[in-house]
């Protein structure tokens, strides 16, 4: 139970530092897709919220470069790390294309 | 081997490490590194020759062709994955700057009392955010939270950089004390403190990591052309 609340904690941290700008992506695409919400269409949205996954992970690379060690000190990996908040970040677009297309 | 306190010595054991620049240079070549609890491992090496490669290949993210880690014979890669195996403190700054002294050390699960014992500054000063001090002080705190963190081994990549003199001598004293249970390696071209530290010493060169005498070290410092020709006699240090 501590070890699920502390990798929670970390994977929180983590997303802490993606946070503003993979939420900041989701809330303009919900805007966007506001005026076609009669014609529900969850393809598109997905596959552009995927695209922008990797200028997310090169800026991140590039202007927080040092900050993988004090993950990789707590013991995490970046696969680990991106691999989580990558599904978590996900989940809250599905919840918010689903309350659009609703 | 069994240290004072009764525990068997851990073993970290690095072999096979290699690793070829893109322009052709061989950084490191066929390198193999021991560290046992118990010691302080020194390492030195000119600007460029590869010793925080050698850090990061033993830690484990920095992928190293043919490479092999091993805790007390059993393969570990990467290192950084084995609870309470390693830390590392990178040349950079390590802590985020947004999270305070005693935060960072509640996840690394060190008491900030032991820790900070000799630093009066940093102990009153632990609520604040790492990125409001100078970054001297910061360096000390992050030497100090991963040499008092429950690991077997501390790997220090110039951990001297940008602290004050005083601060210095404690820093190393610090060093010598937690090495009586565990295992640290240093590399730091502040020679005259770390090699009266060290009970091993290695210089890397030209990708080879050749042992150097501790007790003939400046001399033979001097022969590989690490050191100046000129250089004066090593003055006198005593680690508690």
């Amino acid at each position: 139970m501590m070890l699920l609340l502390r990798h929670l904690r970390a994977v929180g941290q983590f997303y802490c530092t993606v946070a503003p700008a993979s939420l900041a992506v989701t809330l303009l695409m919900a805007g966007l897709l506001l005026p076609f919400r009669e014609a529900p269409n969850y393809g598109v949205p997905l596959l552009l919220k995927l695209l922008t996954w990797l200028p997310l992970l090169y800026l991140h690379a590039r202007l927080r470069p040092q900050a993988r060690w004090w993950w990789h000190n707590l013991g995490y990996s970046r696969r680990q790390l991106w691999g989580t908040v990558f599904a978590l970040d996900m989940l809250l677009f599905g919840l918010m294309l689903g309350l659009v297309f609703r | 081997m069994i240290l004072g306190n009764s525990k068997p010595a851990q073993v970290l054991e690095a072999d096979g490490l290699q690793r070829r620049l893109p322009d052709g240079r061989q950084l490191l070549s066929d390198v193999y590194l021991r560290l046992t609890t118990g010691t302080v491992t020194g390492l030195l090496g000119r600007n460029g020759s590869g010793k925080s490669t050698l850090l990061q290949a033993v830690f484990g993210p920095q992928a190293v062709a043919d490479a092999s880690v091993r805790h007390n014979g059993r393969y570990v890669q990467p290192a950084y994955r084995q609870p309470g195996l390693v830390n590392y403190l990178p040349q950079t700054p390590l802590l985020p700057p947004n999270m305070t002294l005693r935060a960072a050390a509640q996840w690394l699960g060190v008491p900030t009392e032991t820790a900070f014992a000799r630093f009066a500054e940093l102990r009153a000063r632990q609520a604040e955010p790492v990125g409001r001090l100078s970054g001297g002080l910061a360096r000390t705190a992050e030497a100090l939270l991963l040499l008092h963190a429950p690991t077997h081994f501390t790997l220090l990549d110039e951990p001297f950089a940008g602290v004050s003199p005083v601060q210095l001598e404690e820093l190393a004293a610090e060093i010598g004390v937690v090495r009586q249970r565990k295992g640290v390696l240093v590399s730091d071209h502040n020679y005259r403190l770390l090699l009266p530290l060290c009970q091993h010493l290695y210089l890397l060169t030209n990708g080879v990591l050749r042992p150097v005498s501790p007790e003939h070290s400046v001399e033979e410092l001097i022969a590989h052309g690490y050191l100046p020709p000129t250089e004066p006699p090593l003055r006198q240090y005593s680690v508690p």
